[in-house]
């Protein structure tokens, strides 16, 4: 189905959920890895 | 200041870094097969936004559980420790539901036509956000530390008693959400191996990397309130 976007494997709807889930999970841990260095 | 004093320790051990690090291959792991899942038959390849958006949901009513466990230990026990999980527990939550919902919007809008409906899953998660939102603000408008951790208790306990109402939504109020992936009341599975298996994966992961980033985030609690007691 070629004309059909949600076919398109880099449709931005998912592009945008992985980069959303991933950027804001591992940003929070390395927030709180900085959080903590910063209170040793 | 009896709620600063605790003799839990303020170091990060090597639990919470064996759960981290697990997390974090798990989470890259499950991305990969995720991205390599194959095409829904109806929903083509955004259907992969399945892979994110059931464990990270799924992650906001485990926050939701351990908020009320933790805050029913404090009333009964008093003891800071249980206050300060607690409130780490609902800040790596919030961050699990607010994506619960992000993701959510982004696969409505391609498949539904529309970011929000007014249905009753998302209305029930909304509120959930919501009182998630309004304990923070509790905690943050509260300066006595004891009534703050009663009044936070309270609501966390509160936020609970939505959590069953919104699983279930899908099936009392049938509407635009489909109902469960997996029903946990019939224990049916109703997704395909191909495409279940990447899902428990990073369902898998994100467990550790929840509870990893909460035992991080109550290192960190710890040690503030021991520095604000000495």
């Amino acid at each position: 189905m070629p004309d059909n976007p949600l076919w398109n494997p880099a449709n931005p709807f998912v592009a945008w959920t992985f980069v959303a889930v991933y950027g804001l999970v591992f940003g929070y841990l390395g927030y709180l890895l900085w959080r903590y260095q910063r209170n040793r | 200041m009896q709620l600063a004093r605790s003799n839990q320790t303020n170091r990060l051990d090597g639990l919470t870094l064996g759960l981290l690090g697990l997390g974090v291959v798990g989470a890259v792991v499950g991305l990969v097969m995720a991205l390599s899942a194959p095409p829904d038959q109806s929903q083509g390849f955004v259907a992969r936004i399945f892979h994110v958006h059931v464990p990270t949901a799924w992650m906001a009513y485990l926050a939701s559980f351990g908020a009320l466990g933790y805050s029913v230990a404090y009333l009964v026990r008093r003891k800071a420790h249980h206050d300060r999980v607690a409130a780490a527990v609902v800040e790596v939550g919030l961050i699990f539901m607010a994506l619960a919902l992000l993701t959510g919007m982004l696969w409505a809008r391609p498949t539904w036509g529309v970011y929000w409906d007014w249905e009753p899953r998302l209305t029930t998660t909304a509120i959930l956000l919501a009182i998630y939102v309004g304990y923070v603000v509790v905690r943050g408008a509260i300066e006595d530390p004891e009534l703050r951790a009663k009044a936070a208790a309270g609501v966390a306990i509160l936020g609970a008693i939505n959590v069953p109402i919104s699983y279930m939504s899908v099936k009392w109020w049938r509407s635009l959400h489909q109902t469960q992936s997996i029903d946990l009341t019939t224990g049916k599975i109703n997704v395909d191996a191909a495409i279940l298996i990447p899902m428990l994966v990073n369902l898998a992961a994100f467990t550790l990397l929840f509870i990893g980033l909460v035992r991080l985030r109550s290192i960190i609690a710890a040690r503030e309130a021991a520095r604000e007691e000495a």
